[in-house]
């Protein structure tokens, strides 16, 4: 019973706990989805499959928390921007993950490992600099002679997966699997180039605005009018959801996941693996958005003053406007996904005890987001086996996940989260991730 | 137990945290104050964009070897065309023998020589009195049509009358004999060739004469020419002190194609001026009258030039140390002005002659305490929600000319509210150094900050409607050195505003 107040006292709080990606779920052996993480490890079943959909929801975002963003006035809560700049670095990082697996099976033929999912996933990156909200506080008047960086980087993406995997233990000691996915892309918004500067000349204060920006989309559903440029206002603006590819579309990608796990002897294990190297070509309804060049505004040049002709200092706003081009085209592009790199040592001194270390890697645009975790699991008999995992991630140390799972037989209902502290303070929080379901597992392997 | 009292311990601490969403209540912005810097103006000024700027015919010279510039101001008169001096009436002559001499019926005066015609009618009524049909020659022995000798034959019936026309196009009339014309016919009848007479109501008309080239002396001529005005305009904005070009000029400069002597009179040549008045301009070139150049009998369709330049040697000086705002002339012209009969004189309808009256100001000279002033509207509503500005302004003077400037606020009915720089005194902005020839080195830079608080600028955001630019200008060496401005002088000005900009207003909360 206190099993379920407990799956009860986590569930109350999904949205508030912090989370980082998938690291809880690493350690997590005997899970259905445990080889998500790296092909290689094998289920220890002869098939297993979902019953409900399995959904993943992870958070991020390293500039602020809820309690950065507002502040106390007596009774009342506002929203404090002078509060948000203090906790922003310079550079901040959002991520969302919305992911849901309504068809997951796999199934074991000696030494032989097969399986397959369909999941769909939303996957949402936002780098934002703080001077962005910097210039739109302070103003360009505390920032002279310096270039101010403005353009956020993100990436927003809808798409179906459908996952094909096969592992093979090769022997006692090595084991190696791969994962090969289909994409089929809905949506995408994401920008492949961004930079975009001002610079305020001390001088006199006269503009410099340099961009290299481009902003790609592809999604079924949008009005004919934006896709043309069109200015007409008299039309919808709404994307038409009904448009959305439901499984098969025109724009595809391919992934791989690949991995390796060597078990050195009945108490080490280590394992290596990569993870979403692959990409997603939008091929239908691509419309870019570009800017490209520097703006200068220097002033208005009042020469025509002396012809006795009147200047229009109003003009100022529309001139900076204008001077401020995007052009449109629509050309394919390609998005990839952020590639995940996992490598991790397992130590079990006694078999109820697990021990683990693991460094992980996400490559996005370019830019490494590290991370290092530490595990501890316990096994309480067949039914019950959970653990603690700390983590360090982003420069953050307040990363303490847990993970639950209980075997009910063939039923086996799971819970991981990748941060509780958010339980006890859920307004300091900045991450929080879980994953929960439940699958059958049928035909437990003997253990040689 | 225990996982009871967890959980109910957990809850409470969840259902604080639905509590604190509720009490969230909206967005603090009361210190939102960005602070806005833009630059506003950044211009830079030439001397040729300056002064090329002027709407009412000022242009700028440049001399190609020196680099001297020169401001020169344009007036034009024209003359009416050769066409209106004189006219060919229609003129018949009654053919009442086989040779008449008549006179041409030119106005009172004229003593034409040759006339030539483009256009114009030959018409005549040759009456028989013979039975039998007769053939009549008519001759013109002293005019020729391309080339060749004026003639025409003409039949007629036994005891008719014959009517019919010539063209007179491309003929050429000479009237060397006192403006004579000689006609002579030759009848015959056809059946035996012998000489008859026509009858005496016979006739030749003349008619639609349009005349090409005349030659001759065509008496006293009046030219009335139209009353022009030279707007000085680079002086309208003056208000006080003294200006002084060296060497300045009025040139007369006249284009004739009449072949006549012509004599032109200046009736009236006043300047307008700010500091005195009404001042005629006195030059002994003028008291006579001009009589300009004309083309020689051998120099038909050609244009000659006069130029008649006025200089110090008249009271120009004078006039311009006046400041002048405008010249106001009248001129007249007469033909023949001695009234000495010519032969070899002689016009084209095309002919005419022009006259431009050129002032001209060497940007050479010197200038104290030459004050001058202009009024801008001014709206700043679109400010209105700045709490304060500072304005930056920054000038770089490649003029070897020191100017004191001030820009003042004044509401509507011009009464000062405030100034741009440095409150009631204006700011200095030093001449360019200059080499030992008087040409200027470099450009001299100056920065001047104006801070406008809260109070002091919300009186001008509520209350400002025009800026009035007030600026006395004087030369290096305290003007009492004449400078010499070259085309790469210019001055530029550049202006920028920082400000506390109120999202409050802007939100309108």
């Amino acid at each position: 019973m206190r099993y379920i107040y407990i799956t009860l006292f986590f569930l109350c709080y999904i949205g508030k706990t912090n989370a980082q990606q998938e690291q809880s779920l690493y350690f997590m052996d005997g899970n259905f989805y445990n080889h998500y993480t790296n092909p290689a490890k094998l289920p220890e079943y002869k098939a297993m499959f979902n019953i409900l959909p399995t959904p993943y929801f992870n958070f991020s975002n390293t500039g602020f928390s809820f309690n950065d963003l507002f502040e106390e006035q007596g009774d009342s809560l506002m929203l404090s921007p002078q509060k948000l700049l203090k906790s922003l670095r310079k550079y901040n990082f959002l991520q969302l993950n919305l992911n849901i697996d309504p068809i997951s099976f796999a199934f074991r033929i000696k030494k032989f490992h097969f399986s397959f999912n369909y999941a769909m996933k939303t996957s949402i990156y936002l780098n934002y600099p703080r001077s962005f909200f910097d210039l739109a506080w302070e103003g360009n008047g505390q920032f002279l002679d310096e270039t101010v960086d403005i353009a956020p980087d993100f990436q927003a993406m809808l798409y179906n997966e459908f996952a094909i995997g096969a592992g093979y233990q090769i022997n006692d000691k090595w084991s190696v699997g791969g994962r090969l996915k289909i994409l089929v892309g809905g949506f995408d918004a994401s920008t492949d180039r961004a930079s975009a500067t001002l610079y305020t000349n001390p001088e006199i204060y006269q503009l410099e605005l340099a961009t290299d920006y481009r902003v790609n989309v592809s999604a079924f559903g949008i009005p004919e009018n934006i896709r043309e440029g069109s200015k007409d206002t008299t039309q919808s603006n709404s994307l038409d959801f009904s448009k959305f590819p439901r499984f098969m579309g025109p724009n595809v990608g391919a992934a791989v996941d690949l991995g390796g796990t060597f078990q050195l002897n009945d108490k080490w294990r280590f394992a290596l693996s990569v993870t979403d190297l692959g990409a997603i070509r939008w091929n239908t309804n691509a419309t870019n958005f570009y800017s490209n060049g520097q703006y200068d505004y220097d002033g208005l040049d009042v020469s025509a003053l002396v012809k006795e002709e009147n200047v229009e200092f109003d003009v100022i706003v529309d001139t900076l406007v204008e001077r401020l081009q995007f052009n449109q085209t629509q050309n394919s592009y390609t998005t990839w996904l952020p590639v995940k790199m996992y490598m991790g040592a397992e130590y079990t001194p006694v078999k109820w005890f697990t021990a683990g270390a693991m460094v992980y890697n996400e490559v996005y645009k370019r830019q490494a987001f590290p991370a290092f975790s530490l595990s501890a699991r316990f096994h309480a008999g067949r039914f019950f086996s959970g653990g603690l995992v700390y983590g360090i991630r982003n420069r953050r140390f307040d990363n303490l996940g847990a993970n639950l799972m209980f075997d009910l037989g063939a039923l086996h209902i799971f819970l991981v989260s990748d941060n509780i502290i958010p339980i006890f303070a859920p307004f300091d929080a900045r991450n929080t991730n879980i994953r929960f379901g439940i699958h059958f597992n049928i035909g437990k392997l003997k253990k040689d | 137990m225990k996982p009871l009292v967890y959980i109910l311990l957990i809850g409470l601490i969840g259902l604080n945290g639905c509590k604190k969403f509720e009490r969230i209540k909206g967005v603090d912005i009361e210190d939102w104050d960005p602070d806005l810097a833009l630059a506003i103006v950044n211009t830079r000024a030439s001397v040729d964009d300056v002064l090329n700027n002027f709407e009412t015919g000022g242009f700028i010279d440049i001399d190609s070897t020196t680099g001297a510039m020169r401001l020169v101001y344009e007036g034009n008169l024209f003359s009416v065309t050769g066409k209106e001096l004189t006219n060919v009436p229609d003129f018949t002559i009654p053919v009442v023998d086989s040779f008449i001499t008549e006179q041409f019926d030119f106005p009172a005066g004229d003593v034409i020589q040759q006339a030539d015609f483009k256009n114009g009618t030959l018409s005549y009524s040759l009456k028989s009195v013979t039975s039998g049909d007769i053939e009549v020659k008519l001759q013109f022995p002293s005019a020729t049509q391309n080339g060749q000798p004026l003639e025409t034959t003409v039949m007629i019936n036994s005891n008719s009358t014959a009517t019919g026309s010539i063209s007179l196009a491309n003929s050429s009339f000479d009237f060397a004999n006192n403006n004579d014309f000689p006609v002579r016919y030759i009848a015959k009848e056809v059946a035996n060739g012998n000489r008859v007479l026509l009858g005496t109501s016979s006739s030749i008309t003349f008619q639609d004469l349009d005349y090409s080239y005349v030659q001759g002396y065509i008496g006293n001529y009046n030219f009335t020419l139209p009353l022009d005005t030279i707007v000085l305009d680079i002086f309208k904005n003056w208000k006080r002190g003294q200006i002084y070009f060296d060497e300045p000029k009025i040139e007369i400069k006249i284009q004739n194609s009449f072949g006549i002597p012509i004599r032109l009179t200046v009736d009236k040549f006043d300047a307008y001026t700010f500091k005195g008045g009404v001042i005629p301009l006195n030059s002994t070139q003028l008291t006579s009258g001009i009589d300009f150049s004309y083309p020689s009998i051998s120099e038909v369709g050609k244009t000659k030039e006069t130029i008649i330049t006025i200089d110090n040697t008249s009271n120009l000086p004078n006039i311009i140390g006046n400041v002048p705002k405008e010249f106001y002339y009248q001129m007249s012209a007469t033909a023949n002005p001695t009234n000495t009969p010519t032969s070899n004189t002689f016009f084209l309808d095309t002919s005419k002659f022009n006259v431009d009256i050129l002032v001209e100001l060497p940007l050479y000279g010197w200038a104290k305490d030459f004050v001058v002033e202009d009024v801008f509207s001014l709206d700043l509503s679109l400010y209105e929600e700045f709490d304060y500005v500072d304005f930056k302004l920054i000038t770089e003077n490649g003029f070897p000319a020191e100017a004191k400037v001030q820009l003042y606020f004044e509401d509507e009915n011009g009464n000062v509210l405030d100034s741009l720089i440095h409150k009631d005194e204006p700011v200095l902005l030093g001449a360019a150094p200059v080499d030992g020839n008087g040409k200027v080195t470099e450009e001299k830079k100056e920065s001047i900050y104006s801070q406008f608080p809260i109070a002091r600028y919300a009186n001008l955001r509520d209350n400002a409607k025009q800026l009035r630019l007030v600026a006395a200008f004087e030369t290096t060496g305290g003007g009492n050195q004449s400078v010499r401005v070259y085309p790469d002088y210019a001055l530029a000005v550049k202006l920028g505003a920082r400000g506390s900009l109120n999202m409050d207003e802007v939100l309108g909360e």
